[in-house]
């Protein structure tokens, strides 16, 4: 095996200098921070299970001893766990089919701080800053898109959350920390097929809000209409069946694309058979849940008829006065004898997070 | 006498360099009156030399390189209470800021820098560019259904299209969370090029609620954390590439300098840096 020699690329599944190709996508080759790069043996280390960013990673943090910061990506529910020892939070899970808008809410709101204070609180932070970048790129120019899109979360993801801190504008509250849950959602699919899925989804079950998205595109056509409010319905009974929604859960059941549904022929039969549909959800539901709510959002509309992230802002209302979910607090299994054993209780655990 | 080190933070090409020269000459010259004169010369001043050289002459300062990065040291005595203090200002090129936040890693020289109680001087351009902006915020301009298409063509996300509000709330961000310490720290944010800015209606704070509202709310959210004041700063006075620069290079340069802001005269540069170092 080579050692210690100059290979047209350190990623060894690349073969940049016979195919011109960049397996990182750099182009041209030059600019890919692995070319050209003379490394050690990687399988002789301890990098041997990093894939090769990370492996250069860790090599630059050694050679320079350089301080590694925060990614800045989503967070895993071990990283809020983490985050959760120090500081209360909301947890928001959104809850849809492929394809209903969940990325595109949690970038509609995302795009609402960049351009000043929205429903009435400030942006104070957020610990997923490139997360929400990466996600909000192609709605933006420099994507090189002619129609705003959003990335699909894939199931390979898992469970991810976005996070955002707030502060009331009027400072009539306290900082609010939301986490607002993505997953793919073929995953909600099959938690509606399968009340075993349907208990193992971790994040109903910690939510102060579970919004459930109706897709309003498959609302404003004939043959699609049925199934979106049919797997509402089903989804709500499933939770509720498998344990994952309680007597204490909120859920806002939230039609998205709702400009899709102006100025179309039939908007009054859809308007009256929603409404029939709503009100058969609540006879049905309302008294095995802690609250059921309906609304209706525009996150992007393309057309222009709605503004950006319509009806966004009741929903964060909503979200941000509702009870957080207190400080993980860590019990101790020692007893503590000494003042100096006592330290630990009294350091303040934001310094670590 | 403690030295006090402050800390320059912004990305490339947003006046850092060039605030560092024109304040070398003002306190070295003495044409102005200013919080801030020189004490006394000591050290290694070759940089500031080589970059204030530039400036006089109204030309466009060097900018640093990373190569080029160095700490500047500048011995002040305050005009009224006559305490002196010696400055440290680390150079850093905005290079280095942007390679922190792709890498995500910085030298534990600039956590060292952080550790005492200097204060931040946080650089922004007002001479820029829009960024950030969404495909729907061209639709109106577009006909009609021409947003419908979607292009197989794209580019890929980088750090590089990062709008700047984001990249400059994400370095002050890395600030709230170890191995930095927590504490409440002085940023003097430094609107540079405010030459070019042509409504006398706005003001350095309002400019920055509304050209970088998401950086603006931060700081406003953020008291634990940051206390801060917005200075608009024109460190050459005007455009020195166009035919203005003729104008400019016959005038005492220190009375180039405008810096507008909290309590300062007009062309006193060091008013950021003594508001960093006062108490109240």
């Amino acid at each position: 095996m080579e050692t210690n020699q100059l290979r047209n690329c350190s990623n060894p599944e690349c073969d940049a200098l016979n195919t011109g190709i960049c397996v990182e996508g750099n182009s041209p080759v030059e600019s890919c921070p692995f070319f050209g790069l003379a490394v050690e043996d990687v399988n002789n280390d301890d990098t041997e299970n990093l894939t090769a960013p990370e492996a250069l990673d860790v090599q630059l943090a050694q050679e320079s001893s350089q301080v590694t910061l925060p990614s800045g990506e989503t967070l895993t529910p071990a990283e809020v766990d983490r985050f959760l020892l120090c500081k209360s939070v909301r947890f928001i899970t959104i809850i849809g089919d492929l394809d209903s808008g969940k990325t595109t809410l949690i970038c509609a709101l995302y795009d609402k701080f960049l351009r000043g204070s929205f429903a009435g609180y400030l942006f104070a932070g957020s610990r997923t800053l490139v997360g929400l970048e990466k996600n909000s790129h192609h709605a933006r120019i420099d994507s090189g898109r002619e129609a705003p899109d959003t990335q699909r979360t894939s199931i390979s993801d898992g469970l991810k959350f976005f996070h955002f801190s707030l502060v009331p504008s009027d400072s009539s509250q306290s900082r609010i920390e939301l986490m607002l849950s993505d997953r793919a959602g073929e995953q909600y699919k099959k938690a509606r097929d399968n009340s075993d899925v349907a208990s193992e989804l971790i994040e109903v079950k910690k939510a102060q809000h579970v919004v459930l998205l109706m897709n309003g595109e498959h609302i404003s056509e004939h043959s699609r209409r049925h199934n979106a409010m049919q797997s509402v319905r089903q989804t709500i009974r499933a939770y509720l069946d498998a344990g994952a929604f309680s007597k204490n859960s909120l859920v806002q059941v939230v039609m998205t694309k709702i400009d899709l549904l102006e100025n179309i022929p039939d908007k009054q039969l859809i308007e009256d058979q929603l409404e029939q549909f709503y009100s058969t959800l609540q006879k049905d539901f309302s008294g095995r849940l802690g609250d059921l709510s309906f609304s209706e959002i525009s996150a992007r509309d393309p057309k222009g008829i709605f503004p950006p992230a319509k009806g966004i802002n009741e929903l964060l209302k909503k979200w941000c006065t509702s009870a957080p979910q207190p400080p993980i607090q860590a019990q101790l299994q020692i007893r503590l004898n000494t003042e100096f054993d006592r330290l630990l209780s009294r350091t303040p655990m934001e310094d670590f997070v | 006498m403690t030295p006090i080190q402050h800390t320059i933070i912004g990305l490339p090409s947003s006046g850092k360099t060039t605030f560092l020269a024109a304040l070398w000459h003002l306190l070295d010259a003495g044409e102005v009156s200013s919080k801030f004169v020189l004490d006394k010369l000591e050290g290694d001043r070759s940089h500031l030399n080589t970059i204030t050289e530039a400036w006089r002459k109204c030309e466009e300062v060097p900018r640093t390189s990373m190569a080029a990065e160095t700490t500047v040291s500048i011995h002040v005595k305050e005009t009224i209470s006559g305490k002196t203090s010696i400055l440290n200002f680390p150079d850093l090129s905005g290079e280095s800021f942007e390679l922190q936040l792709s890498s995500r890693l910085c030298t534990p020289d600039f956590i060292d820098g952080l550790g005492g109680s200097g204060g931040i001087l946080l650089f922004i351009t007002a001479n820029r560019s829009s960024d950030g902006i969404t495909i729907a915020d061209i639709a109106p301009l577009i006909p009609h259904g021409e947003l419908e298409g979607q292009s197989e063509d794209h580019r890929d996300w980088e750090p590089e299209v990062v709008p700047v509000q984001v990249r400059l709330v994400e370095l002050l961000q890395f600030l709230q969370q170890l191995p930095f310490q927590r504490r409440i720290r002085r940023i003097s944010v430094i609107v540079s090029a405010w030459d070019v800015i042509e409504s006398p209606d706005v003001n350095p704070l309002l400019w920055l609620e509304q050209e970088l509202p998401l950086l603006h709310q931060f700081l406003s959210s953020n008291p634990e954390s940051f206390l801060f004041q917005v200075y608009g700063v024109s460190a050459q006075g005007g455009d020195v590439t166009s035919n203005q620069k003729d104008e400019l290079v016959i005038k005492t340069p220190s009375t180039r300098i405008s810096c507008i802001g909290l309590e300062t005269t007009q062309h006193d540069l060091t008013s950021p840096i003594a508001w960093l170092m006062s108490s109240e």
